[in-house]
């Protein structure tokens, strides 16, 4: 364990900080500009990751294991997430036989 | 303590009562499970506790939000009974997702560390995605349940992303220590900045505050009505408890930064809840809109952030919540009976032959102009006295401009409830509908009347 | 016993809810017995309070039942004071009360809607509770408004008559006009005081010199409020109109009750009077003019209850009197006299109206003591006790104020001796022409009198009758038991009247009183009774003075022409320049300016979740903005 701590802080911290907030905005991009639902499902997926990364680092340079606990946590909720997002998905490609995102505009103004 | 686990309890209960196919034991069930947390919620009054490790404290604050919560659950729950009538599929599964979601919005109050703040927002908001689909060869209702679903995970990440740069900079996610780490730290760097600015914009989209209010319109039109009530009143009470409870207890010595976020959420909810709803023909689509107007008066108390900031929410939040609750369930009404789309038109002339109804309707209406003798006056006036305390004055005068507009869209179903003819007749309700009804509007006219028996309370 | 107090609000309150609510389904009988029982529960407590009180030590209570309003600087509570003034109050109106219920229940038995009148005048009686029970003058004011508000309905209760509609508007008009004053007067109060518990400004006034600008200031609006509500000069037009309402509610609103709301209102706040020399010199003038004026406008009415309506305005006059001469204690003992024996007056004619089926003309009646020998004789006893002839209640009371009077300037004392004169000659004319002489009527109808009709006059007879003994003065052997009870809730030198003059000219001018009253009444037999004389019909020309005097010193057309009239004008005038043109296209363009916006802004929600991200990710990146700019 130890030498894995020792192996993450090998590299600056602000290189973790950068690095999330670039997978980040990928996955924010990605929601923005993909129509695909599944793809943005996975976006979605994206960011959480990078979260996940990112209290990770910070957990491993203060030596506090809480961060990593929580990274836990985030994974059980990413998991249900995903299976409540698909599930909707299946549903509404029954009733409109696609997963484009745009067709989703009946309510609006 | 006891409150969440009776909560949680009753949902799985009621998830096993599908294999006894007995549809009259739902509602009595679950509001005994109701009654029976909103007691022990009451039992923890004055008790101060703190739990599982500093993760949870639960005092006088949480105990009476949990009990406006519940009152506010049981009087849905009591709508559910006439509202699921008609539906032949196996209704046990919403009502226990009901309660699960009820969990998180129990957490949302009680917490004492982002975890349990994190996993409350999540345990309440997950089953919501589903309860808002629930109507599933209903394509408006998919579309609300993926729209709230992306949105909410959208606002999820973020949170998180909040979360980890608080705890970058801190070390901690308990509240009391990041708070003394804010109040000891001199300048507070701008990674805590960005922390701060994350968390609250991801609460603000929880409860529907412009200009992250977009999932709202779309998702309670979409939804069903009665998922729709307990979205427009529980969870926003539980959002905006949260949101209270967290920058009471964490981020305090950080006013500065985040008072100016609130300043743009609420001038912003003013002008699109209120422009918003005055064009709209379904009063469904309406109260949505008047919902995010109402989260710019709860943000009011919070802005002042003083000694009287949480009482005058607790107030606004009962009185909210019941005049909310009293205007869904007319609107399921009408609805029903005129297999409408609700629209303005078809409160026509509901005077004349439902004079009950259109009671109930008119003093939820009084209530949420803010007229007195309703709840809804006082709510505001101690809103307004809170933040005027503060020095907000200006806030304050935007705040009566935007209830003025209110009464525009307000009123005109009073109107049409009471000067339109139609030859609608009178509608059935049953019992429970019935009771839930008064319990609603009494309570508002008695708070109206004598509003120190809850502003006094916390 | 005194913290549950708020049982005596509670019983009308719940009389109120249950027959409104179930006006549809309950039966007429019921209501009417269920109401009354109500008022009379509220006796019963209102009666225990009193006992306890008498035993108890003499302190006036507050009792505070919750929190009503609570910011920082304003604070007001749902407390009600109980002392000597508001459990005298309390008995009147609920005793009082009582019997007036009783009675309708006899006297509306044939009207459609009986169960709206009694839940009415049950919420009539639980505001006029609230208003003499409560330690704060906001409460107070509730009360005082919800008397007005039942007032207005109960005047209009007969809707489908027009004239009876435009009587009620008048009411409700014009009492909002002294409701302005009293509200000015309430906010003054606060600005000065900090408060408008009773308890914390009367302790404030000790502070303050006699003659304070403020304390005027406060007065004057105070009693501009009491002018409205007891209808003295110059807003005492509606009294006689409001006879338009049920006989019942002419007795109990408009003669023993709500109309000496303002007498209360002056008693209650007599720490504040007695420092404003100024106001209680208005008060006297307004009290003097105003007897006058109805007295001598009673002098020549021809119908039954417009008679007895100006006698009332005289006779709170009387008491307005006593009020400027600070003797409060003899005003409020002149209103419960007067609670009495005018109750009983009202309540007598109601049969008498009854019998004719609805005639209240004078001159379409006569001779009706043969048929009801009852009503003949209780009427007969509210005309001897308001005349003021020994030993009926009315004698004690008036005789306190005449003495009082006499005290302070024997002109006051004449002007107000005129008064009784008058007041004697107008009563005995009434008596005359109703129940003796032929019967001039021919709708005469003999019904059989209702015990539930009979009785409450029996009981007001006997009231009116004995309830001059409870103040006896020392002259008679007595000692001002009403007096010395009433003392701990008024403040002022109220006791100058009791003994500063020696017993002999109290004899003489007593005796003066009486002599003058008995030529009156004689003067009356005389025109009336000996000659047989008639009023003359209204088409008949009359005299300069008396047709004055007959048209109401032309007081309406007066108002009609100096302030209806140019406000009409100025309103026509102003509905094409101003409010055409002016304040309905503001209001338009203010609208039409709205619904524009929200027009455009709706059309931000496209339903496309894209543009939504698109938005918010937005908004994201301007906040970050915003922080690392500043």
């Amino acid at each position: 364990m130890d030498n894995i701590t020792t192996a993450i802080k090998l590299i600056p911290l602000e290189h973790y900080v950068f690095l999330c907030f670039a997978l980040f905005s990928i996955g924010v991009f990605g929601i923005l500009f993909r129509r695909n639902t599944i793809v943005m499902l996975m976006c979605i997926e994206l960011m959480l990751n990078s979260v996940n990364l990112l209290f990770t680092a910070f957990s491993a340079y203060r030596s506090d294991a809480a961060g990593q606990v929580f990274v836990f946590f985030i994974m059980v909720v990413a998991a249900v997430e995903v299976a409540v997002g698909l599930s909707i998905l299946v549903m509404m490609k029954r009733n409109v036989n696609s997963v484009d995102v745009n067709l989703l505009n009946k309510l609006k103004n | 303590m006891l409150t969440l686990i009776t909560i949680a309890a009753t949902g799985i209960i009621i998830l096993y009562t599908t294999f006894f196919k007995s549809r009259k034991l739902l509602v009595p069930i679950a509001i005994t499970g109701a009654l029976t947390a909103l007691a022990f919620n009451i039992s923890d009054w004055n008790t101060n506790q703190l739990l599982f490790n500093n993760m949870m404290k639960i005092d006088n604050y949480s105990v009476a939000f949990n009990s406006v919560m519940i009152l506010s659950l049981i009087l849905i729950l009591l709508l559910s009974h006439q509202y699921f009538k008609g539906v032949d599929k196996n209704v046990s599964e919403i009502y226990s997702l009901l309660f699960f979601s009820f969990t998180g919005a129990c957490l949302l109050t009680s917490f004492n560390n982002f975890t349990m703040l994190f996993i409350g927002i999540e345990t309440m908001s997950i089953p919501l995605y589903v309860l808002a689909g629930s109507k599933k060869f209903s394509i408006r209702s998919n579309e609300a349940s993926f729209k709230y679903f992306i949105m909410g995970s959208f606002a999820t990440a973020i949170f998180l992303l909040g979360v980890a740069l608080v705890y970058g900079v801190t070390g901690s996610f308990n509240m009391s220590e990041v708070s003394e780490y804010i109040s000891a730290t001199a300048k507070i760097s701008s990674l805590m900045k960005l922390g701060i600015l994350f968390i609250v914009i991801s609460i603000g989209f929880k409860i529907a505050a412009a200009p992250f209010h977009f999932w709202a319109p779309d998702v309670y039109e979409g939804s069903p009505t009665l998922v729709t009530t307990y979205m427009a009143t529980v969870v926003k009470v539980a959002g905006i408890a949260a949101l209270l409870r967290l920058l009471t207890g964490c981020f305090i010595g950080a006013a500065a930064e985040w008072q100016h976020i609130l300043e743009a959420f609420i001038i912003l909810s003013f002008v699109i809840g209120n422009f918003g709803a005055i064009q709209q023909q379904s009063v469904k689509r309406m109260l949505a809109y008047s919902s995010i107007s109402h989260t710019g008066f709860m943000l009011l108390a919070i802005i002042a952030i003083n000694q009287f900031s949480a009482s005058s929410l607790l107030y606004y939040s009962l009185s909210y919540s019941l005049a909310t609750i009293a205007a869904f369930a007319v609107l399921i009404l009408v609805k029903n009976y005129k297999n409408s789309d609700a629209s303005y038109e078809s409160f026509n002339g509901l005077a004349k032959h439902n004079p009950f109804l259109a009671f109930v309707m008119l003093t939820a209406m009084l209530s949420m102009t803010g007229i007195p003798i309703t709840a809804g006056f006082f709510a505001k006036y101690y809103v307004f006295l809170a933040s005027v305390k503060s020095g907000y004055s200006w806030l304050v005068i935007c705040a009566i401009i935007a209830a003025l507009v209110g009464v525009a869209y307000y009123f005109r179903i009073i109107i049409n409830m009471y000067y339109k003819e139609s030859n609608s007749e009178k509608i059935i309700k049953d019992n429970y509908f019935v009771i839930s009804l008064i319990i609603a509007t009494a309570i508002t006219l008695a708070v109206g009347i004598l509003p120190q028996f809850i502003i006094g309370l916390i | 016993m005194l913290a549950n107090s708020w049982l005596v609000l509670l019983f009308p309150l719940l009389g109120f809810l249950i027959t409104g609510i179930g006006y549809k389904r309950l039966s007429a009988s019921f209501c009417g017995v269920f109401a009354s029982l109500m008022v009379f529960a509220s006796f019963l407590y209102s009666l225990i309070l009193f006992i306890g009180f008498k035993n108890g030590d003499s302190v006036a209570s507050i009792v505070n039942f919750a929190d009503w309003i609570n910011s920082e600087k304003l604070n007001i509570s749902f407390g009600f004071m109980i002392d000597p003034l508001s459990l005298t109050m309390m008995m009147i109106i609920t005793g009082v009360g009582f019997l007036i219920h009783v009675f309708s229940i006899g006297y509306m038995h044939n009207d459609l809607r009986v169960n709206t009148y009694f839940s009415q005048l049950n919420l009539f009686t639980f505001s006029m509770l609230l208003l003499v029970m409560s330690s704060n003058y906001l409460l107070m004011f509730v009360g005082w408004e919800g008397v007005g508000l039942c007032s207005y309905l109960l005047i209009g209760f007969w809707y489908r008559e027009k004239a009876f509609n435009n009587a009620a508007r008048k009411a409700f008009i014009i009492n909002r006009i002294g409701d302005l004053g009293f509200i000015i007067g309430l906010i003054a109060m606060f600005t000065c005081f900090h408060s408008l518990d009773f308890t914390s400004v009367f302790t404030q006034t000790l502070k303050f010199e006699s003659g304070n600008t403020i304390i005027t200031f406060i007065t004057l609006m105070l009693f501009l409020g009491a002018i409205g509500k007891s209808a003295q000069i110059p807003l005492f037009t509606w009294l006689p109109d409001a006879m338009a309402g049920p006989t019942p509610v002419s007795a109990l609103i408009h003669a023993a009750t709500m109309v000496t709301a303002g007498v209360y209102l002056i008693a209650r706040s007599s720490a504040l009077f007695i420092l404003s020399p100024v106001t209680m010199n208005l008060i006297l003038i307004v009290g003097i003019a105003t007897t006058l004026l109805a007295a001598f406008i009673a002098l020549m009415q021809n119908d039954i209850k417009k008679v007895l309506a100006y006698s009332t305005i005289s006779q709170l006059g009387y008491m307005f009197v006593a009020l400027g001469l600070s003797a409060f204690t003899s005003s409020v003992f002149h209103l419960t006299t007067h609670a009495f024996f005018k109750a009983l007056l009202f309540l007598a004619a109601g049969s008498v109206i009854h019998a004719y089926k609805g005639e209240q003309d004078i001159r379409k009646m006569g001779g009706i003591r043969k048929t009801l020998p009852l009503t003949y004789i209780v009427f007969f006893t509210g005309v001897l006790a308001i005349s003021g002839i020994p030993p009926f209640s009315g004698f004690f009371s008036k005789d306190e104020i005449l003495s009082a009077a006499y005290q302070s300037n024997i002109f006051i004392w004449l002007l107000l001796v005129i008064g009784a004169m008058l007041t004697c000659f107008y009563m005995f004319r009434l008596l005359f022409l109703v129940f003796h002489g032929s019967n001039r009527g021919d709708t005469l109808d003999i019904p059989k009198q209702k015990k539930v009709m009979t009785i409450p006059l029996v009981m007001l007879a006997i009231l009116s009758f004995a309830g001059g003994f409870l103040n006896i003065p020392e002259l008679f052997g007595g000692n001002f038991n009403f007096t010395n009870f009433l003392k701990s809730s008024v403040y002022g030198n109220f006791f100058k009247n009791e003994q500063l003059h020696s017993d002999q000219t109290e004899i003489i001018l007593l005796l003066t009183v009486l002599s003058l009253s008995c030529i009156t009444i004689y003067f009356a037999y005389h025109k009336y009774i000996i000659k047989h004389i008639i009023p003359e019909p209204d088409s008949v020309q009359r005299k300069l003075i008396p047709n004055v005097i007959y048209r109401k010193f032309y007081v309406d057309e007066l108002y009609y022409s100096i302030i209806i009239k140019p406000y009409n004008w100025i309103a026509d005038k102003m509905l094409p320049a101003i409010e055409k043109h002016f304040i309905d296209f503001v209001v338009n363009s203010i609208g039409v300016v709205t619904m524009a916006v929200g027009n455009r802004l709706r059309l931000i929600q496209t339903g496309n979740i894209g543009f939504y991200m698109f938005i918010m990710v937005a908004a994201i990146i301007t906040f970050i903005a915003a922080i690392v700019w500043f």
